[in-house]
């Protein structure tokens, strides 16, 4: 089995998913995905990728960060809380170009992997209650830079 | 005590009804009374209600107001609250199905005001 596939492809299968689930779910489909994320860290930890050791968001950082970043997700992944707000910058998303074409047909980024395992991890490993806040291209930032922020309670 | 808990716990006090919860249209809990898996039925809850109303805006049937599920061990009603939320609700068998949608539809603009 092949190690690497053409990101474009992988754009073009979740397009698919995610247009078809907003067209049955509508407004409520980030609930699937909420649903989802549990079962996507389950793969990822029988893949090797192991998240229990994060309790911490300096750990949620690094291990994350690192999880995304090789395995071409994005150049980079920062977070730093304010308040009860994580924030994430993340550098040349893979799945800009996506988002942007889900956002121009009228669909909201619900199905944004780096905003579903922050709050899968964040619930699960730091105790905490976690929900999408906001999730942008960053202002003046280049093409793929995105700025998440997850409300943690 | 959150002014939501509060409505919740006022619907809780209808004869017939078990468990009340309130959820945002991503799944996330906000609150709830009574005893259940509330983090699983907030997900079905909010994706319950997303598929009735895409359904109903494919076929041009306006605004939902609310969605009733009968078992025969019981009744679950989902009802949207605003843009951004979703009121459930369940009953046991036998409850008296117009007093559990009448103590719904009675709180639901309270819950719209306080959310």
């Amino acid at each position: 089995m092949s190690k690497t596939i053409d990101a474009r492809v992988v754009q073009g299968v979740l397009y698919g998913i995610y247009k078809s689930l907003y067209a049955v779910a509508g407004a409520s489909s980030p609930a699937v995905m909420r649903q989802a994320a549990p079962h996507i860290l389950t793969a990822l930890n029988a893949l090797g990728v192991d998240f229990t050791c994060v309790d911490n968001i300096e750990k949620l950082q690094s291990k994350l960060g690192e999880t995304l970043t090789s395995s071409g997700m994005c150049d980079s992944i920062k977070f730093n809380i304010e308040g009860n707000i994580l924030k994430a910058e993340i550098t040349n998303c893979s799945f800009y170009d996506l988002t942007e074409k889900l956002k121009s047909e009228g669909i909201p980024p619900f199905g944004c992997p780096f905003a579903a395992l922050t709050i899968a991890i964040a619930e699960k490993n730091l105790g905490k209650r976690a929900r999408i806040k906001n999730l942008e291209p960053k202002p003046g930032g280049n093409r793929g830079d995105t700025l998440l922020e997850v409300e943690l309670s | 005590m959150s002014n939501v808990k509060m409505i919740l716990n006022e619907i809780l006090k209808t004869d017939g009804i078990h468990e009340a919860l309130i959820v945002g249209r991503d799944g996330f809990v906000i609150e709830a009374t009574g005893n259940m898996e509330a983090d699983m039925l907030g997900v079905a809850v909010s994706t319950v209600i997303g598929s009735i109303e895409s359904m109903g805006n494919n076929t041009n049937q306006g605004k939902l107001f609310e969605v009733m599920a009968e078992y025969d061990q019981g009744t679950i009603i989902v009802a949207p609250v605003g843009r951004d939320a979703v009121l459930g609700v369940t009953a046991k068998g036998g409850a008296n199905l117009g007093a559990v949608r009448f103590a719904v539809k009675k709180n639901i603009r309270e819950l719209e005001r306080v959310l």
